[in-house]
């Protein structure tokens, strides 16, 4: 009770000021993640060569070095890498929202279900989120990429199906404990149907841990995402994406170390600001897992 | 009229609670007594035909009017549970859902059992009046209010549909010592007014000798003894009740 208490009073500026005076690398996160999201939003007024974020070329302009025209420099076709980079934020934080949102789609209805019912169907579907589990999350996304053929949509279906267990596992066990709860108890002496039980009782009240994961994978899910464009079967050649330019400039590294290092950065101080910003709000909404964590 | 019949509760082969025979009148409140694991509240899920939850399997009768609710499914039960037999829990605060507000619950409650909205508004404000709230309090959370608050929101709820029995399962153990005597009076009064017919389960002694007009007494999952309460309690039969007269701290009698 005292949890869904804290979770009600943190009304987003005290969520921000809270932040601001006892995590200062949250804060900080939270700045980057709120200007990348700026900056993907804006990318075609900002981007200096908006077309070269598609399939424009420009062979003779080929691995031009930084300048003031092409502040990140050139790549092989000539292309405008700010440009690219600018646009490759949109891919990136695009996959990040679908996978997230197909996972909790899929994850929680299916944990709280385990939860509420238990017994045969809890078992059930237990072994099906453990079956998902064992294999490595991310060569099971290559696997299943290589069967839907490689694409962005794609990258983001097959990143879902390796994501959505653990949701589906961790709102079960809160799903299970507040079907043992009194109130539960009382609406089911009232009359109250298990489809109401389940969306007005149980979900509202086991929902919190959901969302502070959810909040803390969106570095998790670019970081995935961007592995499987290098490995060459998320987003294809024209669509810009951080993972894929990195994959494309690494044999260029020596020469020309600029195709290679914007992108890079890019995923690093992404992934980065996501993770650092998700980790204080676990702070804040989930204050006894994070005791827990740092204790263990 | 409600009558229980030789109502077993099993989990597994262990029967956890037995009552041969049990009848509630309108407007009567009975007592049932015992110490805690002694089947009271386990007895009071079945009568709802709520055990199954717990993992239990019953069998006897639980005639209400002319059906036996233990034959009734699931869905003709959702119809009859609040409306016709409503309960109260032990803890008015664990029973209340942390993320809604009392009002918000009380008109979904009335809403649920086809009371029209601006009637259900009407009722709300009119139910927390008959059990002396401020209907301000609709607008609170349940973390908001005290203990003796939400327990009279509880009966306040439980009462809301007119059921004709309540099942009040320790609904004052779990409050201190002058918000028992409140809610036992409010109680009284209420299911007074209405006709109500009232299970009252306690393993406190005074406050049922002061509520009930008959008691069963029971332990380890069987009836040890029944009647009426003066008898009973002046005059026990088994020697566990006279175990449990003998632990009542005599102060002062609730009055009300």
């Amino acid at each position: 009770m005292a949890e869904a208490a804290a979770a009600r009073s943190a009304r987003p500026w005290r969520l921000v000021t809270t932040l601001a005076r006892r995590d200062r690398p949250a804060l900080a996160g939270a700045v980057v993640v709120v200007v990348i999201v700026l900056l993907a939003l804006l990318a075609p007024l900002l981007a200096p060569h908006p077309a070269d974020a598609g399939s424009a070329t420009h062979p003779t302009e080929g691995l031009l070095a930084p300048s003031s025209q092409h502040l990140f420099g050139t790549d092989q076709v000539g292309r405008d890498i700010l440009s690219r980079v600018l646009f490759g934020a949109r891919t990136s934080l695009r996959i990040a929202v679908e996978v997230i949102l197909l996972a909790a789609l899929v994850g929680v209805p299916l944990g709280v279900l385990a939860g509420y019912a238990g017994g045969i169907i809890d078992d059930v579907a237990m072994r099906i989120t453990d079956m998902f589990l064992a294999f490595p999350a991310l060569l099971l996304a290559l696997a299943l990429v290589s069967v839907l053929t490689p694409s962005v949509g794609n990258a983001a279906i097959a990143i879902s199906v390796t994501w959505w267990p653990w949701y589906t596992r961790l709102i079960r066990a809160r799903a299970a404990a507040v079907t043992s709860t009194d109130y539960v108890a009382a609406a089911r002496a009232l009359g109250v149907s298990h489809l109401r039980i389940v969306f007005r009782h149980v979900l509202p009240n086991s929902v919190a841990p959901v969302v502070v994961q959810m909040s803390l994978d969106f570095g998790g899910v670019i970081l995935t995402a961007a592995s499987l464009s290098y490995l060459g079967l998320g987003a294809q050649d024209p669509t810009s994406e951080w993972g894929l330019m990195v994959s494309q400039g690494q044999s260029l590294f020596l020469t020309d170390w600029w195709v290679v290092t914007f992108p890079g950065m890019a995923i690093l101080i992404t992934a980065l600001a996501f993770n650092l910003l998700g980790d204080g709000l676990r702070t804040i909404l989930d204050p006894r897992q994070v005791t827990r964590a740092r204790r263990a | 009229m409600l009558a229980v019949r030789d109502l077993r509760v099993r989990f597994g082969p262990r029967v956890v609670s037995h009552i041969p025979e049990l009848d509630l009148a309108a407007g009567e409140i009975v007592g049932l007594a015992g110490e805690s694991g002694s089947g009271k509240s386990v007895a009071a899920l079945a009568v709802c035909g709520l055990t199954q939850y717990l993992g239990a399997r019953t069998d006897g009768r639980v005639q209400l009017g002319d059906v036996d609710l233990l034959q009734l499914r699931e869905s003709e039960l959702r119809r009859i549970r609040g409306r016709r037999i409503a309960m109260v829990m032990q803890n008015p605060r664990a029973s209340l859902n942390p993320a809604l507000r009392l009002g918000k619950l009380f008109h979904r409650t009335l809403r649920l059992h086809g009371i029209g909205n601006a009637e259900a508004r009407r009722r709300a404000v009119t139910s927390m009046e008959e059990v002396l709230l401020d209907p301000d309090l609709l607008h609170r959370y349940p973390h908001q209010v005290s203990g003796g608050q939400a327990q009279r929101f509880s009966i306040a709820l439980a009462l809301a549909l007119n059921a004709e029995f309540l099942l009040a399962d320790e609904p004052t153990s779990a409050l201190d010592a002058t918000v028992q005597a409140e809610v036992v009076t409010l109680l009284r009064k209420v299911t007074a007014d209405r006709g109500t017919g009232v299970l009252f389960i306690s393993h406190d002694l005074a406050v049922i000798g002061e509520l009930c007009s008959r008691l069963l007494v029971m332990r380890a999952g069987e009836v040890v003894e029944g009647g009426e309460t003066a008898r009973v309690l002046a005059h026990p039969s088994s020697s566990y009740t006279r175990e449990l007269v003998a632990a009542v701290p005599r102060i002062g009698a609730y009055d009300g």
